[in-house]
Order: C-alpha cells, then sequence, then structure tokens
C-alpha cells in the first residue's frame, strides 16, 4: 500500500473495521445494560475471555461453531450469575468482585488451555463461516463491504443494538431495569423486587459479553489465545460512558474505536512513513482517554449552563 | 488545629474492637480454607498424581531455605503493589496503573543505572527514585482527570497502562536495544546499582528492608498526620470531608500519586533485584495484585505484608507443583480468586452473623437455665 488513500478508498480496511467494532459493540452493549441498572460492571473483560476459550473448546468438540457460540454465551451468563451474587446477595463492591473475577479469568483459561493441549496460549476453534448474499453482495462498494464477508454475529451485534434500544425504552423489564439504577428503593416501594431485576441485567450483560468473547475466538479468528481480548472489555466500558447510556451513540463509539484499531493494525502496510508498529498500538488506548475527556469536559459545560439557565 | 482536633474524634469513635478483629479472622481464614477446598479437588481432578502435587503445593515452599527465600522475592513486589493499592484504596479510589508504574519504573529504573553513572549507593538510590517519578508523572494524568473532570479513574488507567506498556516495549526494541543480549531488552545493569543479596543463601535482596521501610511509613502517615488523616476521612465519606473543609480534590490526588509513586519505586526494585536487563514484553500483573493483596489486608498497612506472604507462599508452592508434576501453577489464580470474592463480600461469615451465633447460643443457654431452675 502507498498511502493513506489507498487504504481509506480500500474495501479490506472497513471491513476490518467491521470486524474489530463488533466484539466492542458486544462488550459495550453488555456495559450499558449493567449500567442502566445502576452496576459497574468491569467483570466483562474476565467474561469475555472465558467465553472465548468456552466457544473455541465447544465449538471442536461438537464440529460446529453455532454450538461453540451458544455454550459460550451460556458461560458468559454464567459468569455473569457469579458477579451478581456477590455483588448483590454477598454485598461485595462490585470493583472488588471485577477485579477478583479478572483475575480469576485471566489464570482460569491458561490452566485449562494447558489441561487440555500441554501448552499455555492457544486452542484451535472451528471458525463460523462468513455469509454472502446473493443479490445484494452485487451493490457496488457497500454490497462488497457489508453483504460479502461478514459472519452471523457481526449482524447479530448490529440486531443487538437496535434490540437493544427498543427493550429499554419500549418493555416492561426494560423499563424496571432503567428505574432501579435510578432509585432502586423506590422500585422496592412499588412492589418490584429489584434485586431481581439487577440480577436479569447482568445476566443479560453477561450473555452479550459471552457472546463477544465468542466473537474473537470463532468468528474473528480461528482460534482462542490467552491475551486476545487485550482490555477489549474496558475499551466497551469507555465506549459506553462516552455514549452517555445512549445504545445507538455507544455503538457509534465502539466503531469510531474499532476504526481506530484497524487502522493501527493497517497503517504498518503503508510504505510512505514509518511509525513503529509498537506507538501505532497505542493508539486505540490514546484514543479512548482523549474520548472520555472529551466527553467530560463537555458534560461539565453543560452542566454548568444548566444551573446558569 | 481545628480540623485535626475534629478529624481525631471521629477515629477514635472507630476505636479497635477485639472482637471484631477476631471475627475478621476468622472469617479469612474460612475463606482460605473454602478457597484451598476448591484448588485440592481441582487439582485431584486434572493430575496423574494428585498426592505428590499437593505436597509440592502445600509443604513445597518451607522443604528448605532456598525455597523459602523464594517464597519471600515473590512476596516483595506484592508488598510494594499492596502498599500502593491500600495508598490509594484509602481514599476510596481505583486506580489501576500501580500496573503500569511497575513497568515504567523498571524500565526508568534499568536505564538510569545503564546510562548515568554515580557512585555506588546514589547510583541505587537515582535508579529507585527515578523509577517511581516517571511513573508518578503517568499516574498523574489519571488522578487529575478524575478530581477535575470527573473521569472514571478506573477505565482511564487501565488504558494507560496500555498506552505505557507499548511505548515501553518500543523503546526497549528499537531505541535501547543491545544486541548482544539476543533478545529485546536493554543493555546489562551495572552490579553497582544492583539491590544486593542481604541473606546469603537464598534470593533475598535489600528490597525488603525498603518496602518494609516505605509500609511502617505509610502506617505513620495514616495514623499520625494531617494529611493521611484527610486522605482516610475522603475515603471514608468524600461530602463528610469536604464538609469538614478538606480539599478532597486534593486528597483524592495526592492519595494516588503516592501509590503510584510507590507502584513505581517497587518495579525499579524488582528490575534492580531480580534481573539483568530490562526485557519486560507483558505488563507484569502486579498491579492487580497488588489490589487483590490490600483486599486480604482489610486495607490495613501493618497486614499488607502478611497478605503478600501469603501469595507469595501460594505462588511458591504452584511453581514448585508446576515444576515437579503435570498442574499448571495458573490454579492459584482459582485460590486468589475465590479468597478475594469471599473476604470482599460483606456477607459472608459477617461478623454480625458471628454476633447473632453468639447472641442465638447464649439465648438457648439461658433458656435451659431457665427449664432447669423450672424443673427443680
Amino acid at each position: 500500500m502507498n498511502s493513506f488513500w489507498d487504504l481509506f478508498s480500500s474495501v479490506n480496511f472497513y471491513v476490518t473495521i467491521i470486524s474489530l467494532a463488533t466484539p466492542l459493540i458486544f462488550a459495550s452493549m453488555a456495559a450499558l445494560i449493567s449500567n442502566k441498572a445502576g452496576v459497574v460492571n468491569i467483570s466483562i473483560e474476565g467474561t469475555m475471555l472465558v467465553s472465548a476459550l468456552v466457544g473455541a473448546i465447544f465449538s471442536t468438540l461438537f464440529n460446529s461453531a453455532i454450538m461453540g457460540i451458544l455454550i459460550a454465551c451460556v458461560a458468559g451468563i454464567l459468569m455473569g450469575y457469579i458477579f451478581a451474587f456477590s455483588t448483590i446477595k454477598l454485598r461485595t463492591n462490585e470493583i472488588l468482585v471485577g477485579i477478583a473475577l479478572n483475575i480469576l479469568a485471566a489464570g482460569l483459561v491458561i490452566f485449562i488451555v494447558y489441561a487440555l493441549t500441554g501448552n499455555k496460549s492457544d486452542y484451535s476453534s472451528v471458525p463460523l463461516k462468513t455469509i454472502s448474499i446473493p443479490l445484494l453482495r452485487d451493490i457496488p462498494i457497500i454490497g462488497e463491504i457489508f453483504f460479502n464477508s461478514l459472519n452471523l454475529l457481526v449482524y447479530l451485534a448490529i440486531v443487538i443494538v437496535i434490540a437493544m434500544s427498543f427493550f429499554l425504552k419500549k418493555t416492561v423489564l426494560g423499563i424496571r431495569i432503567r428505574s432501579v439504577g435510578m432509585n432502586a428503593k423506590a422500585v422496592d416501594s412499588i412492589g418490584v423486587d429489584s434485586e431481581k431485576v439487577k440480577i436479569i441485567a447482568l445476566l443479560i450483560a453477561g450473555g452479550l459479553a459471552g457472546l463477544g468473547g465468542a466473537y474473537m475466538s470463532i468468528g474473528f479468528m480461528s482460534s482462542f489465545n490467552t491475551g486476545m481480548i487485550a482490555g477489549r472489555g474496558f475499551i466497551g466500558l469507555a465506549a459506553e460512558a462516552i455514549g452517555a447510556g445512549i445504545p445507538y451513540v455507544t455503538a457509534l463509539f465502539a466503531v469510531v474505536f474499532g476504526l481506530v484499531n484497524a487502522f493501527s493494525l493497517t497503517a504498518q502496510t503503508i510504505t510512505g512513513i514509518n511509525i513503529p508498529y509498537e506507538l501505532l498500538n497505542t493508539l486505540p488506548y490514546m484514543v479512548t482517554i482523549i474520548g472520555l475527556v472529551v466527553f467530560a469536559v463537555i458534560k461539565k459545560r453543560r452542566n454548568k449552563n444548566n444551573i446558569k439557565g | 488545629m481545628k480540623i485535626r482536633e475534629r478529624l481525631m474524634s471521629y477515629f477514635k469513635n472507630r476505636s479497635f474492637s477485639f472482637q471484631r478483629f477476631f471475627f475478621e479472622s476468622l472469617k479469612t481464614l474460612m475463606a482460605v480454607l473454602i478457597a484451598y477446598l476448591i484448588a485440592i479437588i481441582i487439582i485431584v481432578f486434572v493430575s496423574d498424581n494428585p498426592s505428590e502435587s499437593i505436597y509440592w503445593f502445600i509443604v513445597g515452599p518451607f522443604s528448605n531455605l532456598m525455597e523459602f527465600g523464594e517464597l519471600i522475592k515473590k512476596a516483595v513486589p506484592l508488598m510494594f503493589a499492596g502498599i500502593a493499592a491500600c495508598v490509594i484504596v484509602k481514599a476510596n479510589q481505583f486506580n489501576l496503573f500501580t500496573e503500569g508504574a511497575f513497568y515504567v519504573g523498571g524500565l526508568v529504573a534499568a536505564l538510569i543505572a545503564i546510562y548515568i553513572k554515580l557512585p555506588a549507593f546514589l547510583a541505587v538510590i537515582a535508579a529507585l527514585v527515578g523509577g517511581g517519578l516517571v511513573a508518578t508523572i503517568f499516574g498523574y494524568i489519571p488522578a487529575k482527570l478524575k478530581s477535575s473532570l470527573n473521569v472514571n479513574e478506573f477505565v482511564s488507567s487501565i488504558m494507560l497502562n496500555f498506552v505505557a506498556l507499548w511505548i515501553g516495549v518500543f523503546l526497549i526494541s528499537n531505541v535501547v536495544i543491545d544486541d548482544a543480549s539476543g533478545d529485546t531488552a536493554t543493555g546489562i545493569i551495572p552490579e553497582i546499582s544492583k539491590l544486593k543479596v542481604f541473606i546469603t543463601g537464598t534470593n533475598i535482596t535489600y528490597g525488603l528492608l525498603i518496602v518494609i521501610g516505605i509500609i511502617i511509613l505509610v502506617k505513620i502517615f495514616f495514623s499520625k498526620t494531617l494529611p493521611g488523616y484527610e486522605i482516610k476521612m475522603t475515603g471514608d465519606n468524600q461530602h463528610f470531608a469536604k464538609f469538614s473543609g478538606i480539599n478532597v480534590e486534593r486528597r483524592v490526588v495526592m492519595a494516588q500519586v503516592l501509590g503510584i509513586f510507590i507502584a513505581g519505586v517497587g518495579g525499579a526494585a524488582e528490575i534492580l533485584s531480580n534481573y539483568h536487563r530490562f526485557n519486560w514484553k507483558t505488563l507484569p500483573g502486579f498491579g492487580f495484585d497488588g489490589f487483590m493483596v490490600t483486599i486480604i489486608a482489610k486495607n490495613k498497612p501493618l497486614f499488607v505484608p502478611l497478605a503478600a506472604l501469603f501469595i507469595g507462599y501460594l505462588r511458591a508452592g504452584a511453581d514448585l507443583m508446576a515444576f515437579n508434576s503435570d498442574v499448571a501453577q495458573e490454579v492459584v489464580a482459582i485460590i486468589q480468586g475465590v479468597i478475594i470474592l469471599l473476604i470482599a463480600s460483606e456477607r459472608f461469615f459477617s461478623s454480625s452473623f458471628f454476633k447473632r451465633l453468639l447472641d442465638n447460643y447464649k439465648e438457648r443457654r439461658n433458656h435451659k437455665r431457665m427449664d432447669v431452675m423450672k424443673n427443680e
């Protein structure tokens, strides 16, 4: 590749963006629904890691990517339940539970991979096939990007964003989740069990994080690697913080982070400039911090104006 | 002085209760036992020779002086990380840049040791303090963002960890790389800057003394000085602290900066004690461990060494087990996770639970006595 123009005009670049944004969308949706229920859920990172491994293991066991994804989702829900049980039933500090689960997950996956294969990092999976939709794929550019080389989970991520918006606004459970996040005591006072609502929200979050993990090992790559999540769960949290709790905006920022990530991966192939890949690797994280700061400044300004008005 | 008196009275009200201390210890013991039970069950499942694995895991670290020294060596960075996290958590902050601080501190200490020639004693001090200071510059970013813009320090510090890591990897693989090493690593750290072994026959270095000194200083800081009180109070109840006239923003930043500095010194001490070259290409993981240590220590500075020794014992045992049998040492992660979950939970064997148990018992005893008296 010769220039930035080549990079930005290649279809592959956009496909990479979408592929890299998908796990962030899952993670940010998990963060969103936890946050709506008033819980800061930092165990998403660990949940994604565990379910990435579970997905890889069961996809090879049943020789089917779909089974792997389903069981990874169940594993995510299970992790969500551990988180919910500890925070709500045992009254443990959310952040401490999150740290505990992340430590647990990081060790557990290495332990399991070693017990199964004898090496400490990789476990191959049965990858998900890409979907090529006839007719639609013939649309120039858009068809090539959206309907030719993506897999089922990418479309599922898009559906989940839309469904999440609908779920939180229009369904009884969604509205209950939001009100628990605002004032749990008020919800209890009208006879709804706020703890139960919180647990349901955290289970959904676990399932979403599980799908994100499964996407990493089954959809994006064809193997599990112990370092493959690399802070994506935390970037999901950041996207949620910047998205101010609105599903579409959150997803948009997940895509922005996906773009930066894709750029940092592919910019190495441009011959004209010579940025070492180590420094390009810092980009997604730097942009996340900058995004958080910009969002905080805007929020502060708005608050000031509100007080004045 | 008014504020000082007010603070003193505030903390005197929460004086030491032996009963509570006893219950807390009992709870910790229960958590450890349950975690060990789970680990042993797992080992029995995966190991071909479980009795030998379990033997190495539990008794191994005490089998000879060398192995015991290994335990202490593993505990020293955990003490650094634990006391760093303790200072940060006292202000109820979760700045996880302690992780990156270990990396930055280690790298900067190695560079200072290699490129700046100083006489013996100064060389060590310069490397340690330099490592700590550069780490602090990084760690100040999430702290300041939290206090002035209310940016979640947790997320921003984790992102900063990765930034620091990749900058470090860039430096050691392009700028300060020593081709003679056959690896992406810095040059050899001169002997003069290293922390020497101070108990012969083991690998225990002066790093242990440094961290014990720091822990004592932190203890004095929190129990005898005004800023220490103010940080504690800010952590306990930020609104109350604010209305008492404490500059909450400044104390929040101060706690994080202090913690990060200690973690940076810890990284420097780790590199100067146990490495010939700086060659870390991933984050060392001590930052998260530190938070774990301080949870187990119930956030009390003087218990941090005990908690660190315990985790060091777990890891030394696990290493021996992995070396001598077929179980991976990562089984420790399961134990650690379970212990933290149980210790941090309010409702698992809480002191009120024990109190209820005690009251029940007394009540039943009284009933029995009454019955006996009635029958008489």
